[in-house]
């Protein structure tokens, strides 16, 4: 059987999917590998150069090298495929809401900016045009056809509806109206740019636009693991998504069982990952 | 033997003041009646040909006010099909006077009606502004909760701008028999259905139209008693008339209306002037080479030939010194912006607010139109941090110790992206000057050929 090559390249979102894969909780077929190349969300700019992409930033090249084992650029005709993981996409109905209300808020008092459900749908299709996600995917594309899967930011975890004030985040008619046209117009624009969006597996949602608690208890970014964290999720929500993620690329193992354990790849040490010397 | 026409400015006769001038430089077309001064809120509506007009004015330096501007994120395109940053708040076009009364009515009263919800298939439409939503609403209730929210932002805008820019466009329109509403479209064309019973056609009298006026005038100036007007008459032929007659007389005699009414009401009102844009894109003058191929549309090369009639008259935010002189307070804000001219950059930026959409322009020995000034200089007060100001910082850090530098300094990531921001707005700034002189160039290239055969 020949091998299999994975390249994750994501935010701080990768540290979970990191750890999912070293925890060995992923079935995959023999010969698959995959390799992680994750920094802090702000600071990724890559050049494409000579079929690579290479980190403008020497905190990027530190985090790519510490996080895939040593590599400090991407090259991409390496790869079989590819996963982006976070890089601003995703849909943040609170992050939104922040910025123009709907009509529903008018019913829990005066609203500035009020936009109708279809205008809303497409500020989030429009917020999307601008994340990273779609500017790696353009480099990649440059010298690849390779499949280009997006595994979005995850939604914001229940929890925070307890903290945030804005009474439509909980409003099911509204989220129920509004979530699957977002998720549609957002996944067509994925594909525009030859990119298939893998939104989270529906276990992990609790509302629409809304993470279950329990995945967010002991979430996981680039830095540290958190008891609890208002944007990240923990590796259990991970296993689920990257073993759906393997399906689509025809690499689960068949029967979903691991065809081996994947703490003996060769590559970082899972406490040296989430606490880098950086 | 005497005549009242010996003695008379060249501009008086078709010969010396048409058929043997330039349309590119038309002296005395235009006399303004007042001047706009560099803090005048504009606000503008009307028909399509008003949306030239509004882009020219903020391309200008022009304070253009919006009161429903684009939600962020979307783009420029996306914004405009859903009405956003066309005109001063979300309307859409509005052709006829009555319509512009019957906003400002509602405005007032912030009447809500259900009978102007038309639906298309699934989807509900606005139908006093059918154009602002691509695919319609989602219900009913959100049309109306929407209009309500409009009528509050429209009713903010009659108050505070203080130059109103209204081109008449129409003098069809279908009203609803049951409540004497006009519409900007015909039931059955954007949404809704055509049902005779309910909606019947009119074609709007010149008495009619100017007894509109003076009520929106009576309306508006109550709350707003220094308010200036501009009338336009737009140039746009009729797509289609609902009147017997062929679409040619029809559109002869709409504009002849509209025209007759904008004339006398500038004649009776100190505070209305007439702008003859109508004139220099429909008369004889232009050989009717400012039409697009259609010989309906407007091509950029007229609406910059108008512009720049304009601009000759209102220059550039111009500030009237012998108005300005009248009051001490104007003096004390002469002595103000002076002072702002000494000033560091950031220390002397204001707020922006949502509403004012366009800046003065900050005059600087360049090539850039002022409108391309004004983007850079907001790229830089969304980011105080960049450019020059930014390279002065380390000094002061050093002067008050590090501690404070590092604080004040930004992160390499926020001033290379307030870097990339002002570098954008410098690349949509020099496209902007670039396309403007296109249209420039065009407009030279079209009458030097319709002139010089």
């Amino acid at each position: 059987m020949t091998g299999f090559s994975l390249c994750v390249i994501g935010t701080s979102h990768a540290g979970a999917v990191w750890q999912a894969w070293k925890s060995g909780a992923i079935a995959a077929r023999e010969g698959f590998s995959m390799v992680v190349f994750a920094s802090q969300a702000t600071t990724i700019e890559m050049e494409h150069r000579d079929c690579s992409l290479i980190p403008v930033n020497p905190t990027v090249s530190t985090m790519f090298a510490l996080t895939s084992g040593g590599k400090d650029r991407i090259e991409i005709d390496k790869y079989d495929a590819f996963l982006l993981v976070g890089l601003g996409w995703g849909i943040d109905l609170a992050r939104t809401f922040t910025r123009c209300n709907v009509v529903e808020h008018l019913a829990h008092g005066p609203a500035d900016t009020v936009v109708s459900h279809a205008c809303l749908v497409e500020m989030i299709r429009a917020h999307n045009t601008k994340a990273l996600a779609l500017t790696v995917a353009r480099q990649i594309r440059a010298d690849s056809a390779a499949p280009i899967l997006i595994y979005p930011t995850p939604f914001r975890p229940e929890t925070m509806l307890s903290e945030e004030s804005d009474p439509c985040l909980s409003d099911r008619a509204l989220l129920d109206n509004i979530m699957p046209r977002s998720i549609a117009a957002v996944s067509e624009l994925g594909v525009q740019h030859g990119c298939e969006v893998f939104w989270q597996h529906p276990e992990t949602v609790a509302l629409p636009g809304l993470t279950k608690a329990r995945f967010a208890k002991g979430a996981v970014n680039l830095r540290e693991s958190i008891e609890r964290d208002s944007k990240h999720v923990n590796p259990d929500f991970a296993v689920l998504s990257l073993q759906a993620i393997l399906q689509r690329l025809g690499q689960a193992a068949p029967g979903g069982m691991p065809d081996r354990i994947n703490n003996h790849d060769a590559g970082p040490d899972a406490r040296e990952f989430i606490q880098p010397a950086v | 033997m005497k005549s009242p026409y010996i003695g008379l400015k060249p501009n008086r006769f078709w010969r010396t003041g048409v058929s043997e001038a330039h349309p590119l430089t038309v002296p005395d077309l235009y006399q303004k009646k007042f001047a706009i001064a560099a803090s005048d809120k504009i606000a503008t509506a009307g028909s399509c040909f008003a949306q030239h007009v509004a882009n020219y004015l903020r391309t200008n330096g022009f304070s253009v006010v919006d009161f429903e501007p684009s939600p962020v994120f979307l783009s420029p395109e996306t914004a405009k099909e859903f009405g956003y940053g066309i005109y001063s708040a979300r309307y859409g076009n509005i052709y006829t006077v009555r319509q512009l009364l019957q906003l400002a009515r509602d405005a007032g009263k912030g009447t809500v009606d259900a009978l102007n919800v038309w639906t298309k298939g699934d989807r509900f439409y606005d139908a006093l502004r059918p154009n602002i939503e691509p695919n319609g609403f989602d219900s009913p209730e959100e049309v109306m909760a929407l209009r309500e929210q409009h009528l509050i932002k429209v009713k903010k805008l009659f108050r505070r701008m203080s130059v109103f820019i209204f081109t008449l466009g129409l003098t069809e329109a279908w009203v609803d028999t049951r409540t004497g509403r006009v519409f900007p479209t015909a039931p059955g064309t954007i949404a809704g259905d055509f049902d005779p019973s309910i909606y019947e056609f009119k074609n709007f009298s010149y008495d009619e139209i100017h007894a509109d006026f003076a009520e929106f005038l009576d309306l508006v100036s109550a709350r707003n008693r220094d308010l200036k007007i501009i009338l336009t008459v737009s140039p746009v032929p009729l797509t289609a008339t609902a009147t017997d007659n062929h679409v040619l007389i029809a559109t002869t005699y709409s504009k002849s209306v509209l025209r007759a009414v904008a004339g006398n009401l500038a004649d009776t009102y100190p505070n209305v002037d007439y702008f003859p844009s109508y004139e220099m894109i429909a008369s004889p003058w232009s050989k009717g080479f400012f039409y697009e191929s259609n010989m309906r549309a407007v091509n950029s090369g007229g609406v910059a030939a108008v512009m720049r009639v304009f601009f000759d008259q209102h220059g550039t935010c111009e500030i009237p010194v012998a108005e300005e002189a009248r009051s001490e307070e104007a003096a004390s804000e002469r002595r103000r912006r002076r002072s702002q001219k000494r000033t560091p950059r950031a220390e002397r930026q204001r707020p922006a607010t949502e509403e004012v959409a366009g800046e003065r322009r900050r005059r600087r020995p360049s090539e850039r139109s002022p409108g391309a000034e004004r983007q850079i200089a907001a790229a830089e007060e969304t980011q105080p941090e960049a450019g020059g100001e930014r390279r002065r910082r380390p000094l002061e850090g050093r002067a008050s110790g590090n501690e404070r530098q590092r604080r004040e300094r930004p992160s390499r990531t926020e001033a290379k992206a307030a870097r990339a921001e002002v570098k954008a707005a410098r690349a949509k700034a020099r496209a902007e000057t670039t396309e403007a002189k296109a249209d420039e160039v065009v407009c030279e290239e079209i009458l030097l050929e319709a002139f010089n055969p």
